[in-house]
């Protein structure tokens, strides 16, 4: 049996053909986990019971004929997504032991979809991180070459479905943490508009900039869990109320007429040549599929992972300060009195880079200090953002790289946490503006995936993924799968 | 303008962070502190005067949702996911002599 990287189309017609049961397909997958997963680590959690009472549940259903286009469709979910009863760790030892007492609202969207869940996936500590080195529970190798990262925060994941251990995954993306690890795991993973999908129930890094999304194996597949995923969300007053368009129908639209914008700028220093000759492919394949280019300019993009690190620590340190070792999560043993048991708790429960963005975002929030980074940074944002709305009366997305170079090797950035900020460099600016992007293979090179990103104006979803849908009609970069991979 | 990090600010910072930077952990600790603030120094060079700050993506109104009870009390409940309670209550070490 070799179906662990069929799409969700073909796993459909296998189920309903009961060619393949809900329960078969499940028992696939958790036996390459417990086979296979010892030598990623991408999981935190497998539920094997609970995903096989699941797949019990829908082989009943699929029996007496009931028909939707996710039902048995086992999928994994990054450990950041509350799950009823089952623990929830960000990633963290403060949260190692948390069991929340509700779902998160993406989790139980999925699941009246009917997916199977397999597991919990690892995730750089409270999704804080671009390489999922920054794991309590431990790095997850990249199935392509498992010298180097999967990318992250949304490293497991990414690594998960890679490896043929789930037919996709959930990701959460602040400044890149779903489309990164897509690009180097040779994915595509897309960051939808910003309140797409509801953030209740999702254990918040930076609330204006967090955002979850699927990560899968082709534009299809991810139009599919998006559709089930987002939609307007009482729980969470950031989540939009327009309703969600049918993305996996949409996605048939021809890619004629549309205009592309490209960023020169973007494409200068510091771009490996192996991505900025893919993108010169892509383009031309794009251009044949009847899309026009247009050269545009995003002044204020270079400031973006400026704004960003001054952004994202300032909510995250204001987030994370529910952590005081009292309600909930990890404490400290025998504190000498309360004081003790907060600066216990939070030292010994939160890791390096965690402590480190909690102390940047503090220094920014305080006195004296505010004006000159917190409001400052909300300034360039919106020049940032209104770049993009006005390049946006021109072209209907623009195409950019993913990442700077392909996968990087472990422990080759941890010593330096600004190189590892740069990672993020292409993708941060959508979470600023709150745009949505996606990212998809588009080249290999030297055996590792190369990822380029389609940035589109809020709430263009739909035009995102057809154009990558319409791409992969025409290439095979998203059929390819590691090959020294079991 | 670019400001560093100096050993009184980490000190300020960090109590008002709940956290404490242990001795040897403090050059380690400035430095990366001090490298973030170089990359985001870059910022204070743009002249945005006239411009509104930014604290959300999209311009949209709150919406409101009607003022009815959905949920049932879990008070009972929350308090089991404390490391340390009692009946309905969180313990602390004592704080009031």
């Amino acid at each position: 049996m070799s179906i662990e990287f069929d799409s969700i189309q073909t796993l459909r017609e296998a189920l309903d053909g009961k060619a393949i049961s809900a329960t078969e397909l499940t028992k696939h997958f958790l036996s390459r986990i417990d086979q296979l997963d010892p030598s990623l680590n991408s999981y935190i959690t497998v539920e094997h019971e609970r995903a096989l009472s699941t797949a019990a549940a829908i082989d009943k259903k699929l029996m007496a004929g009931e028909r939707a286009t996710l039902l048995g469709i086992p999928i994994a979910e990054k450990d950041i997504f509350c799950t009823e009863g089952v623990r929830t760790t960000a990633g963290s030892k403060m949260l190692a032991e948390y069991r929340p007492p509700f779902d998160s609202t993406a989790t139980a969207n999925l699941a009246a979809a009917g997916v199977i869940r397999l597991g919990k996936c690892n995730l750089d500590e409270f999704a804080m991180g671009s390489s999922n080195e920054n794991s309590y529970f431990g790095a997850v190798k990249n199935p392509w070459n498992q010298e180097r990262v999967p990318g992250g925060s949304s490293g497991g994941s990414a690594a998960a479905v890679a490896g043929g251990l789930c037919v996709a995954a959930t990701g959460t993306d602040t400044g890149g943490s779903i489309r990164q690890p897509s690009a180097f795991c040779g994915l595509t993973g897309i960051k939808p508009t910003y309140g797409r999908v509801s953030r209740w129930g999702m254990i918040a890094f930076a609330s204006s900039l967090d955002q979850a999304g699927p990560m899968a194996r082709s534009a299809a597949d991810a139009a599919l869990l998006l559709e089930a995923m987002a939609g307007p969300d009482e729980k969470d007053s950031s989540c939009l109320t327009v309703s969600v368009d049918p993305y996996s129908t949409l996605i048939r639209q021809p890619l004629e007429g549309m205009r592309i914008g490209i960023v020169r700028s973007l494409l200068a220093e510091g771009l490996s040549e192996s991505i900025a000759e893919a993108f010169e492919d892509c383009r031309k394949g794009l251009e044949k599929l009847g899309a026009t280019f247009v050269e545009i300019e995003l002044m204020h993009h270079h400031h973006s992972v400026g704004a960003y690190y001054v952004i994202a620590p300032a909510e995250a340190s204001a987030n994370l300060a529910r952590y005081d070792g009292v309600r909930f999560g990890y404490r400290c043993e025998d504190p000498a009195d309360l004081q003790d048991l907060y600066l216990r708790s939070r030292n010994e429960g939160f890791g390096d880079e965690v402590k480190r963005r909690i102390l940047v975002g503090t220094f920014a929030l305080s006195a004296g200090y505010y004006d000159a980074y917190y409001k400052q940074a909300q300034r360039v944002r919106r020049l940032i953002q209104g770049d993009f709305l006005q390049a946006f009366d021109q072209v209907d997305m623009i195409l950019t790289p993913t990442t700077p170079t392909t996968a990087f090797s472990l422990g080759e950035n941890t010593e330096d946490p600004v190189a590892m900020y740069l990672q993020d460099i292409y993708t941060i600016s959508a979470n600023l503006a709150g745009l949505p992007a996606i990212s998809f293979p588009a080249g290999m090179s030297l055996g590792l995936p190369i990822g380029l990103q389609l940035v589109g104006p809020h709430l263009k979803e739909a035009t995102l993924l057809s154009c990558v849908h319409q791409f992969q009609q025409v290439t095979d970069w998203h059929h390819q799968h590691p090959r020294n991979w079991a | 303008m670019g400001h560093q990090i100096d050993d009184p600010t980490l000190d300020r910072v960090a109590q008002l962070a709940q956290l404490s930077v242990p001795g040897q952990d403090r050059e380690a600790v400035k430095t990366a502190l001090n490298d973030v603030l170089t990359l985001v120094n870059g910022l204070q060079s743009l002249d945005t005067s006239g411009v509104e700050p930014m604290a959300h993506p999209l311009s949209i109104q709150q919406p409101l949702r009607s003022d009815q009870v959905t949920e049932s009390d879990h008070s009972g409940a929350i308090p089991h996911f404390a490391p340390s309670h009692a009946d309905h209550y969180f313990l602390v070490p004592r704080v009031i002599e």
